[in-house]
């Protein structure tokens, strides 16, 4: 139950971000604010990407995990093509797992 | 525009931008033509410079149509994203009617992937949402660069219109938006497309999901941070959004290992985008 909670307020905000400025005046006025609002996107993806493949259970872990996302960085930087860098990413991932080095 | 799926996108939209200009010339030829007729026939056409609620009806028909069908080559795009959200949120622990509710009223791919990873990282409801706002802060640009053409709709009108806006949707219409009286309704077409691609893909995930016996068991967790790699490419081109990203990261991994919870979080994207604001004001 309490994940539709989690929805709702996730649907409340996303609609607040795209309908209040068509149907109101108001606006992020401060030229600094409005900037940073433009590199949530990028910071909220590397901050949540960079622990996840560094430090997976909470300390610094150079495994499987940080070569499937360091060849998925590189793939992700040629296409930017979001099925395929999972699928390189993954497979890496389970062919390291396979050959026990995981 | 900072925007992932703009950029993914960016070569069709362009394609389709001058096809929409050479269609938008041969729509106020024709007008014009019809309005020129009328005047001889002595009755009062519908005026459409002035907008509002003079707009012809059939117009508005025809542009939804039309934004509905120029939109369609961009589910190639839309449906793997919905396919992965939906094996993402399954792996994550949510249901399927869960997942598919989440598509229904969010409609915002790159929050609900996050979401998803939140909750199976047993992350707070305040910080799944304010994560949320974090990322999709970026459509109230969006809206407010549209909200002068839109000004004359009733707000019942603008209200629903923004339910479906999204970063592909805006790439396609806003000229249109802008050039055409109905263009509104073009909007609202190449919305509800859209809207209706990402229901499809999140379907099919769920479907394909339920296929593969267990989805934890094929180190699925790592979808998560790749797909974020493909969807943080775009924005590390430029020096700013690189720099926004390499702080995130750094500070992110730093109060990992030593602040508890997910505070991680919000350090790092504060820093990140502060840094990211700062960079680019430089220049």
């Amino acid at each position: 139950m309490s994940d539709w909670v989690i929805i709702v307020g996730m649907a409340v905000v996303t609609y607040a971000t795209r309908a209040l400025p068509l149907l109101s005046r108001w606006k992020v006025s401060h030229p600094l604010a409005k900037r940073a609002l433009c590199y949530a996107p990028p910071a909220v993806l590397a901050a949540l990407v960079t622990p996840s493949l560094l430090a997976p259970g909470g300390a610094v872990e150079i495994g499987p995990k940080l070569w499937a996302g360091m060849l998925g960085a590189a793939v992700a930087w040629r296409t930017a093509n979001l099925p395929l860098t999972v699928t390189i990413g993954l497979g890496l991932f389970g062919i390291m797992h396979w050959l026990g080095l995981g | 525009m900072h925007s992932v799926e703009m950029i993914l996108f960016e070569q069709l939209a362009k394609d389709r931008h001058r096809q929409l200009e050479r269609e938008a010339e041969a729509d106020r030829l024709a007008r014009a033509a019809r309005a020129g007729a009328r005047r001889h026939d002595g009755k009062v056409g519908a005026d459409t410079s002035r907008g509002g609620k003079h707009y012809p009806r059939e117009d508005a028909f025809r542009e939804f149509w039309r934004g509905f069908v120029v939109t369609l080559p961009l589910w190639i795009g839309i449906l793997p994203f919905g396919v992965a959200y939906a094996m993402a949120a399954r792996g994550a622990g949510l249901s399927a009617a869960e997942t598919i509710g989440m598509s229904l009223l969010v409609y915002a791919g790159t929050s609900q992937l996050v979401a998803t990873e939140l909750l199976a990282s047993e992350a707070g409801a305040l910080s799944i949402v304010l994560a949320t706002l974090l990322i999709n802060a970026r459509l109230l640009p969006l809206a407010a660069s549209l909200a002068g053409s839109l000004g004359r709709l009733p707000a019942s009108t603008r209200g629903l219109l923004a339910f479906t806006l999204s970063d592909p949707s805006y790439a396609v219409s806003v000229e249109r938006v802008a050039r055409c009286v109905a263009g509104w309704a073009f909007l609202a077409g190449s919305g509800v497309s859209l809207y209706t691609g990402w229901q499809l893909g999140t379907l099919a995930g769920l479907a394909i999901g339920s296929a593969i016996a267990d989805v934890t068991a094929l180190g699925l967790e790592l979808v998560f941070p790749l797909s974020f790699l493909s969807l943080l490419a775009p924005y590390v081109r430029s020096r700013s959004g690189a720099l926004a990203a390499l702080v995130a990261g750094g500070l992110a991994l730093v109060a990992r290992l030593v602040v508890p919870g997910t505070a991680y979080l919000v350090i790092g994207i504060v820093g990140g985008s502060l840094a990211g604001a700062l960079v680019e004001r430089r220049r």
